[in-house]
């Protein structure tokens, strides 16, 4: 479950919080858990909206229309193989909090960005705004991270 | 470019999603910190059930003291067969002992409660989670067995534990990939917005609100043990004695309807309409015949019931030349014992040998209860305490004598209340048997506030009631 907080966070201190505030939901509420599905996945709910709150003021401000932007460099083929999970959370939590929790949502949860939308009372538009940023400066950073290593292996 | 997206998604998905990394120990220090006033919490309730329960004992404690502190010597107290004129300076020597009544006060009532069921009616896990569990019966299968664990708080604390240290194997492997994939390639199913409405129930707090049966009725049986305590203070000691040791409780029965209304989840007030039997039985009832040429006919016989509460009565006046009543006496508790009152009366009475008699006295009472019970242990079965109140009616009350295994009314108690007031203390056992109907079974202990007659005796009663709630 803290890989899922780490994950919304933007780092290992606000994963902490994010837990922390989201085990005293769970332990609060956990009368309320029905016993009629996964406990875990009910624990995860709670979780991400525990993050979802935490962010959400980041969502308020108002979003200057960008174009979708476009991605400088293809993907590199074999890097899946090659980067670290590790590197990866760091790329994920090195974008900002509007970026991130919107490519987590659609890309890692798999909401729609109509869901997204209503969840983080943005728009459908500003939802692709920021999954479209977001994945340009993830591909830029794997990139660069496989560059990297490309040189000094 | 569409398939750079997808590959820089997967490419997260795949390595991100089923990542789990255990948190730093420390963190796990800071919940338990937090849960902190939680645990105080459940401190405060703890203690709450402690006291509750050494409430109960120690009523049940006083009670036992106060029969067993009474002693007594048996004063004398006589039905007579056939009566004598002179039998009424018995009477007047009766002495009667200021009433200590406690001031009837508000209705005190009590009844018995049945618990609140809980069952949960909250939102269905989202399609998240059912991606899980259809992606994974693994993940799921942990799923069902923690929540099995949960049922209880030992298993709650288990959990807790295994959730902080990520040691618990539904949880350490979180099988998000394949239920993303489901849910992500499940695109018909509609579900999305549930989980939208369940996270903003969460937020609202009402994930678990639900529809429940606050109102039930039923009813409920019991076998009903009775006795008295006798507070009396201007009865000499050996007296006191004497009566308890002859006197025995009575085995009678009670039973009735009952309403309830839940005011929480644990909290529940019921009243209801029952009717039950208290009284006591007197042995050692001496019977005597006299040899006074005066009084003396081939049937008379005298009873001596010393008795400890109200007065017998046969209901015949002391001129009705007929052979079984005369008068009673019955109130004699000053300690003149029999034998004087017989040498003042020249009755020359004789012991009759030979049989064995013994009387008992019955109160009727329709029962009026108002009791509140608090659900201590609120899962599939119940465990309450419950305390109140309860107004008894006197509505029939009598004296049957039984002469070697044969039993007859004989006479009526006068000089006791026909209103009391009783404290009412219980545990309560509940168990659903259907998804409305619950059996119950609770052990009460009920104690008369209010003297039953003018010489400070204080019925209790101790029933197992077991019985069924239907909730509305």
């Amino acid at each position: 479950m803290f890989g899922v907080c780490l994950r919304y966070a933007g780092n290992y201190h606000d994963a902490e919080d994010i837990m922390q505030e989201g085990f005293i939901k769970v332990f609060e509420k956990i009368h309320q858990f029905g016993f009629k599905g996964a406990f875990e996945g009910w624990i995860r709910k709670v979780m991400v909206n525990t993050a979802l709150e935490k962010y959400r003021m980041h969502f308020q401000t108002v979003t200057i229309y960008e174009n979708l932007p476009e991605a400088d460099h293809e993907l590199e083929k074999d890097i899946t193989g090659n980067i670290e999970v590790s590197e990866l959370m760091n790329i994920i939590q090195e974008l900002s909090p509007k970026y991130r929790v919107v490519f987590n949502l659609y890309a890692l949860e798999g909401y729609s960005h109509k869901e997204i939308s209503a969840m983080l009372n943005i728009t459908e538009g500003t939802s692709k705004s920021n999954l479209s940023r977001a994945r340009v400066i993830l591909q830029e950073k794997v990139n660069k991270y496989y560059s990297k290593s490309i040189q000094t292996s | 470019m569409e398939k750079d997206w997808d590959r820089i998604d997967r490419l997260f998905r795949e390595r991100l999603a089923g990542f789990e990394e255990k948190p730093d120990d420390q963190l796990w220090e800071k919940i338990a910190g937090r849960l902190g006033p939680a645990g105080q919490r459940r401190k405060l309730y703890l203690f709450i059930r402690i006291a509750a329960g050494m409430t109960l004992l120690f009523s049940l404690g006083l009670g036992y003291y106060l029969i067993n502190r009474q002693s007594g010597q048996e004063a004398s107290s006589i039905i007579s067969y056939k009566g004598s004129e002179k039998n009424d300076t018995i009477r007047e020597e009766r002495p009667r002992k200021s009433t200590s009544n406690i001031p009837e006060k508000k209705k005190g009532k009590s009844d018995r409660l049945r618990p609140v069921r809980k069952v949960y009616k909250g939102p269905e896990i989202s399609l998240l989670d059912e991606g899980l569990q259809k992606a994974n019966r693994v993940s799921v299968n942990h799923g069902l067995n923690i929540s099995e664990e949960l049922q209880d708080q030992a298993g709650r604390e288990t959990i807790q534990l295994a959730l902080l240290r990520g040691n618990h194997p539904g949880l350490s492997n979180a099988y998000l990939p394949q239920a993303l994939d489901y849910s992500r390639t499940a695109s018909a199913e509609p579900d999305y917005a549930n989980l939208l409405s369940d996270l903003e129930n969460m937020d609202d707090g009402n994930l678990a609100k639900e529809k429940k049966n606050r109102w039930l009725v039923g009813g409920e049986i019991a076998p009903l043990y009775s006795y008295r305590t006798i507070a009396s203070d201007n009865l000499a000691s050996n007296i006191r004695n004497t009566m308890n040791e002859s006197e025995n409780g009575l085995m009678a029965y009670a039973g009735g309807v009952r309403l309830g209304y839940a005011a929480g989840k644990r909290l529940s007030i019921q009243t209801g309409l029952y009717y039950s039997r208290y009284g006591q039985e007197k042995t050692n009832v001496k019977e005597y015949t006299t040899q006074s040429d005066a009084y003396h006919t081939e049937k008379t016989t005298f009873l001596s019931i010393a008795n400890s509460t109200g007065e017998i009565n046969t209901g015949k006046d002391n001129n009705d030349s007929k052979d079984q009543h005369l008068f009673n006496s019955a109130y004699n508790r000053n300690g003149a014992l029999f034998e004087s009152v017989v040498a003042l009366n020249e009755f020359d009475l004789v012991p009759v040998e030979g049989n064995d008699l013994s009387a008992t006295q019955y109160f009727d009472y329709l029962e009026l209860p108002v009791t509140i019970k608090y659900k201590i242990i609120n899962r599939k079965l119940g465990f309450s305490f419950i305390g109140g109140m309860v107004t008894n009616f006197l509505v029939n009350n009598g004296v049957r004598l039984t002469n070697n295994g044969n039993s007859q009314k004989i006479a009526t108690t006068d000089e006791i209340n026909s209103v009391n007031y009783l404290g009412s203390v219980g545990i309560g056992f509940d168990y659903p048997l259907l998804k409305k109907v619950a059996f119950s079974l609770e052990p009460r202990f009920r104690y008369y506030i209010n003297s039953i007659d003018k010489n400070n005796v204080h019925p209790y009663s101790f029933g197992i009631f077991a019985g069924f709630s239907y909730g509305l």
